[in-house]
């Protein structure tokens, strides 16, 4: 397997020689070329790229923001596809392998002139990336992805549309500031994950944690914790407990989170007996990781929150 | 706990039956009021009785109730049955290092049930009772098989080898699973590493009927098993049908095994650890041995478990890995007695 994909690395790395040799190139997309500095150090990057991969759900939530389609990207789950949220955007996408488990063949196979990680992803990995395509690297994911955001605007050759982006992104927060005004002060949120056979309280450094600070809505004292997440168990389930819990589900079985809502202490909840406990969708509210699924967050906080209605259901998750 | 194993052969250990059940019966009893007690909160002891003889609907009344009895009490029987189990598996194989673990019982188990919760799409590998049953019985043959070809047949050494190789076998299939089947893997994440958090009385309940099975076939096997202990020729001489009594005690030890492994996960060094203990206080013979193991077992398994809870509160440490650490230095002291015929 390894054999095979630094074969077909030196293949592609000879045809690309053999192509730069040729003189004759097509236009500017390798001809003008930049420096990227990032988590792995400073890489030469095409102007514009057109032929990017990207191995994580942030780095394609990014990308798509940017208006720019990859050629190719990793799956979270394997076999579930990309996050609804994407839609049409991700059709084009082939998939090449999981977020664990990166198909190296079918990355070379794409000829990209860009790959998009993290060293918390695929450090092990980096160097056969490399020897791909060009390939920038974010220190971390999910808690940074504000930080991550900019040098995915710059590796893409797309500096402005980040910039307003961003400046999109932070338009929403004022304005959901100011449409929740003075309830903003006393609405602690809790969030709640069942992740198979554990339900995780999710503290603050983590994505959906760095959005809910932006926009100012407070956090229990159990949860506003600088740490990625706590179990719950029957044990310490007030520390689930907020003004408004939002509930989330990743994967198709819940034994425990059952078990917790079926027992009487659930009840007991604030949240539940005010009847402010909402089910939000995984792939915007934990997978996303990126400025399309933030900006998504704040509009599913404006419509439970502000509204005070209902989520749409998505068709995949009604069906299921 | 043990002074050190005894290096006389046959004869009773240094104490006398009714002194160490006495002493094994009172760490269970303290072992069963730390469960009740003690979690990520804890609660007085006296709290925690009277909540649990007269709930109140309290908070306190619920937590006993709903999360810590069933524990406890499924802690106490899956350590009992461990034990149990790997007292029979030791006394058959005449081998020091024979348990449900190391002779891949537990992981033929494992993968029955999470091969069942893969291929029919069961919820979590601890409803998958039947399959981890099958399972346990398919690697213990196996093993078994692999262990007796060649010349000289079945020695300690090759069967702890066997048990080894299949056990690594096992894994990788079980890992191969995991990795095409996601969902299945974050459903049985805590379980792999030997999990007792949130189970509850329908977890027991399932289990019970095979674990109750195998522990009364242990006992009935008492006698022969000592015989066997001896070896082959002995039981033999004293007119012990030893391949009927083989058959029983493999039975034995894949329903106390399967139905260990499918409520609390795979749990290793337990059946190991603790027969060497029970022999070392009670002698050789089998029908105080046997239900010295199971005292024992489910002492170490509820003391691993109430410790697990306490290392990192309100994060627990799988009763697996506590185990597991609780059970290696006997275990590393039977490797350096070396794996010679008991």
């Amino acid at each position: 397997m390894k054999a095979a994909v630094r074969t077909a690395a030196v293949l592609l790395l000879a045809l690309a020689a053999l192509a730069g040799c040729g003189g004759d190139d097509d236009g500017g997309a390798e001809g003008e070329m930049r420096s990227v500095v990032h988590a792995m150090g400073t890489t030469e990057v095409s102007a514009h790229p057109e032929r990017a991969v990207v191995l994580d759900t942030g780095e394609l939530d990014s990308a798509i923001a940017l208006g720019v389609t990859p050629v190719g990207a990793v799956e979270a789950i394997p076999g579930e596809g990309f996050s609804d949220y994407l839609a049409d955007a991700a059709k084009e996408i082939e998939i090449v392998g999981s977020i664990d488990q990166p198909d190296l063949e079918a990355i070379a196979a794409l000829e990209p002139d860009l790959i998009l990680s993290s060293k918390v992803r695929h450090e092990a990995i980096y160097d056969q990336l490399a020897a791909i395509a060009p390939t920038v690297f974010t220190e971390d994911i999910g808690v940074a992805w504000k930080e991550n955001f900019p040098l995915h605007a710059e590796a893409l050759g797309r500096v402005e549309e980040g910039e307003e982006l961003t400046t999109e992104y932070e338009a929403d927060v004022a304005a959901f500031k100011a449409d929740m005004g003075d309830r903003l002060a006393d609405t602690h949120v809790s969030v709640v994950r069942s992740v198979g056979d554990e339900v995780r309280v999710y503290l603050n450094a983590n994505f959906i944690g760095t959005v809910l600070k932006d926009l100012g809505l407070p956090r229990p004292p159990a949860q506003d914790v600088d740490d990625f997440s706590l179990t719950a168990t029957l044990e310490n389930l007030e520390d689930a407990d907020g003004d408004v819990m939002f509930l989330s589900r990743y994967g198709p079985d819940h034994p425990i989170l059952d078990r917790l809502m079926g027992s009487p202490l659930w009840q007991r909840l604030d949240a539940v007996k005010a009847g402010r406990v909402f089910d939000v969708p995984d792939d915007l509210w934990f997978l996303g990781l990126g400025n399309l699924a933030a900006r998504e967050v704040i509009a599913d906080l404006r419509t439970l929150l502000i509204d005070g209605k209902p989520l749409e259901e998505p068709a995949a998750a009604a069906a299921e | 706990m043990s002074r050190g194993a005894p290096t006389r052969v046959a004869g009773g250990g240094r104490l006398s039956l009714p002194v160490v059940l006495g002493l094994g019966g009172a760490a269970l009893v303290g072992a069963l009021l730390a469960s009740i007690a003690i979690g990520a909160t804890v609660i007085p002891l006296d709290r925690a009785l009277a909540v649990l003889a007269a709930p109140d609907g309290s908070r306190e009344a619920i937590i006993v109730a709903d999360a810590r009895l069933p524990r406890t009490l499924i802690g106490a029987t899956v350590g009992a049955a461990l034990g149990v189990a790997g007292a029979v598996m030791q006394a058959v194989s005449r081998n020091p290092l024979a348990e449900p673990g190391i002779l891949g019982v537990s992981w033929g188990a494992a993968l029955g049930a999470v091969g069942a919760q893969v291929a029919l799409g069961i919820g979590s590998p601890a409803a998958a009772v039947g399959f981890a049953l099958l399972g346990a019985a398919g690697a213990g043959a196996t093993v078994v098989l692999i262990g007796s070809l060649g010349r000289g047949g079945l020695s300690p050494a090759r069967l702890v080898v066997a048990g080894a190789a299949v056990s690594t076998l096992l894994w990788s299939v079980l890992q191969g699973l995991l990795v095409i089947d996601h969902a299945s893997l974050e459903a049985s994440r805590r379980w792999l590493a030997g999990s007792l958090s949130g189970r509850d009385e329908a977890s027991l309940l399932q289990v019970a009927p095979y674990l109750g099975a195998g522990l009364v076939l242990a006992l009935l096997l008492a006698r022969p098993l000592t015989a066997l202990s001896l070896g082959d020729d002995v039981a033999r001489g004293l007119g012990q049908r030893t391949g009927t009594v083989k058959v029983a005690a493999a039975l034995a030890v894949v329903l106390l095994a399967g139905a260990a492994v499918a409520v609390a996960g795979p749990i290793v060094l337990v059946g190991l650890a603790v027969p060497h203990v029970a022999r070392a206080l009670v002698g050789r013979d089998y029908s105080r041995v046997l239900p010295v193991s199971g005292l024992l077992g489910a002492v170490l398994v509820l003391a691993a478990d109430v410790a697990g809870r306490r290392v990192m509160p309100p994060e627990e440490v799988p009763v697996g890995v506590m185990a597991a650490l609780l059970g290696a230095p006997v275990f590393l002291h039977a490797v350096r007695r070396g794996v010679r015929p008991l």
